[in-house]
């Protein structure tokens, strides 16, 4: 286990697991809100919006279930993740649906932005804001962020919504999405680049 | 030379720190002389670091009620 430092407001890891089988309850909620997040990425990324909230909370009777055995051998909220990620896959089987991952078709070759050379067309011009939270200042361009990522491809969204946006390591998305980590890398960062390109568009016109 | 299309197709692995030392290097040679590359990626770790600041999604009142009480039942149930 890598010591990151906690910025989720949670005790440590022992004493996080001996007060969840102590009973105590403030620290379950706590801790239920604290991952709820994360949770809920990767059953949306696996089942899809509908019935995320059911899969989590279907992670969550597992996991109470099974939290005297934990071993703590991974972080708690590592533990937390696979479980969720196994809960949506068993529903997933269950109603036979399936999201594609495999599908990294779409090509650069085509690229408007640069020409045949691979030089840039056009400069990009020097954003106003000047650091992520001055970004976030904009409601419309959080809008327009978020409009843009629904309609990213499934597989995209997906690893980008685990990994910028829930913040999970590479190597857990690639395990709950079975894919390799170069298409995983290939699909995040087609998805990033589109990003940086909405929010390009909204810094040169000021609409989304 | 790298080219700049090259350089924004596999910015991501610059920024995630992925590159070999000499791969690195390159990329840096090559920021250090084009503006325009250097500015896209500040823009990408930019656009990185804000997505990371999204506004995180909340649980509903009625999972959040279910699951905390499952919790109390299953601590009651281990008691008796
Ligand atoms: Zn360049």
């Amino acid at each position: 286990m890598t010591a990151t430092k906690r910025n989720d407001g949670l005790p440590d890891e022992a004493a996080l697991v001996k007060g969840l089988l102590n009973n105590d309850q403030l620290l379950f909620n706590k801790v239920f809100k604290a991952y709820y997040s994360p949770m809920y990425a990767v059953a949306y990324s696996i089942v899809g919006n509908a019935i995320a909230d059911e899969v989590v909370q279907e992670a969550w009777v597992s996991a109470i279930r099974a939290l005297p055995k934990f071993e703590g051998r991974s972080a708690l909220k590592s533990w937390l993740i696979r479980i969720t990620a196994n809960e949506a896959k068993t529903r997933l089987r269950k109603e036979s649906r399936s999201v594609s991952l495999d599908a990294v078709n779409e090509s650069w070759a085509t690229d408007p932005r640069f020409d045949n050379k691979g030089h840039w067309n056009d400069a990009n011009p020097e954003w106003d804001a000047a650091s992520p939270d001055d970004l976030l200042s904009a409601d419309e361009l959080k809008d327009c962020v978020e409009k843009h990522m629904e309609h990213l491809p499934d597989n995209q969204k997906q690893i980008l919504n685990l990994r910028d946006v829930g913040g999970l390591a590479m190597d857990e998305i690639c395990n709950i999405l079975e894919v390799s980590s170069s298409n995983a890398r290939v699909l995040l960062h087609r998805a990033r680049d589109k990003m940086q390109q909405v929010v390009a568009h909204f810094q040169r016109t000021g609409k989304c | 030379m790298l080219s700049c299309k090259k350089l924004v197709e596999n910015a991501s692995e610059y920024v995630d720190g992925d590159l070999s030392g000499w791969q690195r290097f390159n990329v840096k040679m090559h920021l250090f002389m084009c503006v325009h590359c250097k500015r896209y990626m500040h823009q990408l770790t930019q656009t990185i670091g804000f997505l990371g600041k999204l506004p995180r999604q909340q649980p509903s009142e009625e999972l959040e009620k279910h699951v905390c009480d499952e919790y109390k039942k299953a601590m009651q149930d281990k008691q008796n």
